[in-house]
């Protein structure tokens, strides 16, 4: 378990890079909150069952993440993103992807 | 009689295999000699101060186009439009929800001189003048269903290409279609699928006689061939440089993660993108050591020359936009972040 939250950490800071602001969107429901590298860390950090999803979650069909990528050690500008069909619900985290209903 | 008959058959065999049609024949090799590197000093170049505003504060330029006389800038998924001297006009929509409002700011194009911004979670394109005005909104609740795209471009014929969005890994989701007039999906490229959520932005390119796209940690650039079809059309060999295949061909999550590793950016180049094509030259950059190199492939005399960009005190941003004969190359000023980024213009 301990393994997955590391590598899971560790990948989601590969999708975000200093200077970069970030916001999710979520089913239409977009705050435009701007959060630094720190927050999306620390929220990481608090995950505990590998459910966590920074965007999206239960009852979402879609979501995405803007944030910075680093290649080659270099900022690249894009994202994650993911949509969902049916029986699925959408999460965007440390990966963006689809998670059965349960 | 016995050697007779193995002799007969190995020169078969070796016919046979001399004349089996091989995939991807038909591609150019841009061979990068690291021994050859030019550099291309752009500290004595024209440049253009990006007027800094209340409402023109640009951290950094995640997309750049000039189109007619105006300089568009992509940043932090705001869209602002300068003039060629660098002086700002407008910020084009806000983000929000509001009905001249977007709710995610996915991708933009001109197109019928006014400014489109398509939002895949609004499921709609807003349509802005070049005053930043509001005129419509183009509704595509009805036009995508399975397949979400994420981000659209014009290309040649009133038409456009998608990237589309990751749909789970349970899910064969093409990774580009072509769109009608009315953003309706007219085909699929086949043989393309995606493999995870992770996107970059400016991985088309198109004009009236190509049609490019590129992706992360690829060393080949593909042409889309017609609605269906795609090939390899160049492959960029960077030599003892290159990622290895075993990279390669991992999850692209752990090839990022090697690549960001401190002991191969020195090791590896890669990271190709900006791609330009006429019908002389093929251009585009990539990025090795931390530094953009800019890459000009002569199409008819098939040579190459490889220049390392540098500008001395300042951090060249990896947005690079060809047109024509010029270059237009974002710098950022290090000691001064009250400053918006400059544009260096290298007429060529």
């Amino acid at each position: 378990m301990k393994k997955t939250i590391i590598s899971g950490v560790f990948a989601l800071a590969l999708l975000v890079t200093a200077g970069y602001g970030v916001n999710k969107s979520m089913n239409g429901d977009s705050n435009g909150n701007m959060l630094l590298l720190a927050n999306i860390e620390a929220l990481a950090h608090n995950e505990d069952d590998g459910s966590f999803c920074y965007a999206g979650g239960k009852g979402s069909t879609s979501c995405s993440i803007d944030a910075g990528i680093e290649v080659a050690g270099m900022g690249v500008a894009g994202g994650c993103s993911v949509s969902c069909d049916h029986g699925y619900y959408a999460c965007c985290s440390l990966r963006c992807t689809c998670k059965k209903d349960s | 009689m016995k050697d007779t008959i193995y002799l007969f058959m190995s020169i078969l065999i070796f016919w046979g295999i001399s004349c089996t049609p091989k995939d991807n024949i038909n591609f150019a090799e841009i061979y990068i000699d690291f021994d050859s590197i030019e550099t291309l000093d752009l500290s004595e170049e024209q440049e253009v101060i990006v007027e800094i505003s209340e409402n023109s504060i640009i951290k950094r330029i995640d997309e750049l186009r000039i189109i007619g006389n105006k300089y568009f800038i992509r940043s932090g998924g705001n869209l602002f439009l300068f003039d060629s001297d660098g002086t700002f006009n407008v910020k084009i929509g806000n983000k929000g929800e509001g009905p001249h409002e977007f709710l995610h700011f996915n991708s933009f194009f001109v197109k019928n001189n006014n400014i489109h911004i398509y939002d895949s979670m609004g499921k709609r394109v807003l349509v802005y003048d070049f005053g930043g005005e509001f005129i419509k909104s183009i509704s595509l609740s009805d036009q995508f269903t399975d397949i979400i795209p994420n981000y659209i471009y014009p290309i040649q014929d009133n038409r456009f290409i998608s990237k589309n969005t990751f749909g789970g890994e349970h899910r064969e989701i093409p990774s580009y279609s072509i769109l009608r007039s009315n953003y309706i999906i007219e085909s699929n490229i086949n043989g393309r699928f995606l493999k995870n959520g992770i996107s970059t932005l400016n991985n088309f390119f198109c004009n009236d006689d190509f049609l490019l796209f590129w992706e992360p940690l690829n060393d080949t650039i593909f042409s889309i061939e017609d609605d269906t079809t795609y090939r390899q059309k160049y492959f960029v060999n960077f030599n003892k440089k290159s990622l290895p295949k075993s990279i390669k061909d991992r999850d692209l999550y752990d090839a990022i993660a090697f690549t960001n590793k401190t002991e191969n950016i020195a090791k590896y180049a890669s990271l190709i993108r900006n791609v330009s094509e006429n019908e002389s030259y093929l251009r585009f950059t990539f990025i090795y050591n931390k530094e953009n190199y800019y890459v000009k492939y002569n199409k008819l005399t098939k040579t190459t020359t490889t220049y390392k960009l540098t500008y001395k005190d300042r951090t060249i941003e990896p947005v690079i936009y060809f047109s024509n004969d010029s270059i237009f190359i974002p710098v950022n000023i290090d000691d001064n972040p009250d400053l918006n980024p400059s544009i260096i213009i290298f007429n060529e």
